[in-house]
């Protein structure tokens, strides 16, 4: 199996069992979810990227679409507390 | 199944008298008694095999043939795949010159058939891969969207990991990849040029990978034109820039100075694994040039390096390129046996550095999809055989 393909199926495998622990524990708000995910993808790139550093250049779009949504949950988390 | 031996054809050329085209690249190189194209590697089909038994039928067959070959080369072309795995193409060895030492001969149909599905990776068509991704996607989202109508808040975090997979296998599908059929076509002319080089001027003697003194240094390898048993430690043609070295002082520095095959795969590898082989000590460096040809470039699907006593050895073990390797050993030998190809030239171009001594090619042969490379300490005995 080639590394990217090893990738996407250790990253999908990784966040569908987050997913489901955190659903069996009962959290029930999506940014918890979002945050987990992000953190998971971030730590499996950089695994991956020790043996090819291309790969975490290919993959900067997508870490800054996750980047933006992770600032908006924050964003909207502030303001919740302040309002 | 039936054991079939290939009968050895001589080659004559680009095309071959009586040669038919094959049904996949178009090349007139298919003659009877043939089982596989030796230009692209496919199958030729039963029929074709059969029509070649009876040459009055084949004329009338390629003149209708001819006109639909370059739209299915296109075709094939256009649809590459991420990985040959899903084709079956073999080769046909002992169809090039005598010279081709690495080739075992003949390979039996039955040989190819246990090497095609026993070396076929696994791997997702990519047009597969992209409908996945797209269904994640609209998965993902009417799972978010339910769980917002019904209330169940808990659901949108599996609905959410299903769309950021879905979002991660549509992007990695737009990235562009490139077929190993593709590597292998843009790679063999400019090998068969330094084939034919070498066959002109036709030196005997054993390559030199010359060390590199710089991390900068792009690796070459020397070919001595006149016979020399026993170079020495240090040629020290650093400050040369020439293909053809001449010294009339000293025969031991007159020959062909060339870059070594695997120069470039080695730097794209060090800029993967973003370290320089020249740091890397005797020890370490073996297990860099495994993680860089397997995990990071996927040239090779296993690398086994050993230190003897008087150099190197190198058993790498085919990966998606395997049809490449096949068809340079095959149709460029010389430069396959004896300079290595690009494959074998990225190992040995990585010990060079992390070595910092000239190594002799003693040989690098490749059979069975495993190259076999055998290098010795220059100035070192000979003793060492592959």
């Amino acid at each position: 199996m080639r590394l990217v393909e090893r990738y996407v199926l250790s990253y999908a495998l990784a966040i569908v069992v987050s997913g489901l622990l955190l659903m069996v524990v009962g959290v029930g708000e999506i940014e918890i979810y979002y945050a987990v995910y992000l953190i998971e993808f971030l730590i499996s790139l950089e695994l991956v990227a020790s043996f090819r550093r291309s790969f975490g250049r290919d993959l900067r779009p997508i870490i800054i679409v996750f980047l933006f949504g992770f600032a908006y949950t924050v964003a909207q988390r502030i303001l919740q507390i302040l309002s | 199944m039936r054991e079939k031996e290939v009968p050895q054809v001589q080659r004559t050329g680009p095309t071959r008298l009586g040669a038919v085209a094959c049904p996949s690249c178009g090349t007139r190189r298919i003659l009877a008694g043939m089982l596989y194209c030796d230009q692209c590697g496919k199958r030729i089909p039963d029929s074709l095999i059969k029509k070649l038994e009876h040459p009055e039928t084949v004329e009338h067959m390629e003149e209708s043939r001819s006109d639909k070959v370059s739209a299915r080369t296109a075709e094939t072309v256009s649809s590459h795949r991420s990985s040959d795995g899903t084709n079956p193409s073999l080769h046909v060895t002992g169809l090039s010159d005598s010279t081709a030492k690495s080739q075992a001969g003949t390979i039996t149909r039955g040989q190819e058939m246990q090497h095609a599905t026993a070396n076929a990776p696994p791997s997702m068509p990519r047009g597969r891969q992209r409908i996945l991704g797209v269904s994640l996607v609209a998965f993902g989202v009417l799972i978010a969207v339910a769980s917002t109508v019904i209330g169940a808040t808990s659901l949108s975090g599996l609905g959410l990991a299903s769309f950021l997979i879905g979002l991660l296998l549509v992007y990695l599908h737009s990235r562009p990849s490139f077929a190993p059929e593709l590597v292998e076509a843009s790679l063999l002319s400019s090998l068969g040029n330094v084939e034919r080089i070498l066959r002109e001027l036709g030196p005997t003697t054993k390559a030199i990978y010359l060390k590199t003194v710089d991390r900068l240094d792009v690796p070459m390898v020397f070919l001595p034109l006149e016979e020399n048993p026993a170079p020495p430690s240090g040629l020290n043609l650093s400050g040369e820039d020439r293909l053809l070295v001449i010294d009339s002082d000293d025969s031991h520095r007159t020959g062909l100075l060339l870059e070594a095959p695997g120069a470039s795969l080695l730097a794209l590898m060090e800029k993967e694994l973003d370290l320089n082989f020249i740091d890397l000590d005797n020890e370490d460096f073996l297990n860099a040039i495994r993680s860089g040809m397997v995990e990071s470039l996927e040239v090779a699907a296993d690398v086994k390096g050993a230190f003897t006593q008087n150099g190197v050895n190198f058993r790498i073990r085919d990966g998606p390129l395997r049809n490449m390797s096949r068809s340079i050993a095959r149709l460029a030998p010389s430069v396959a046996s004896r300079l290595g190809c690009p494959i074998c030239s990225v190992a040995i171009c990585a010990a060079v550095k992390a070595i910092k001594r000239d190594l002799i090619l003693e040989g690098a042969t490749h059979q069975s999809g495993v190259h076999s490379v055998t290098l010795r300490f220059s100035g070192g005995s000979t003793d060492e055989t592959s």
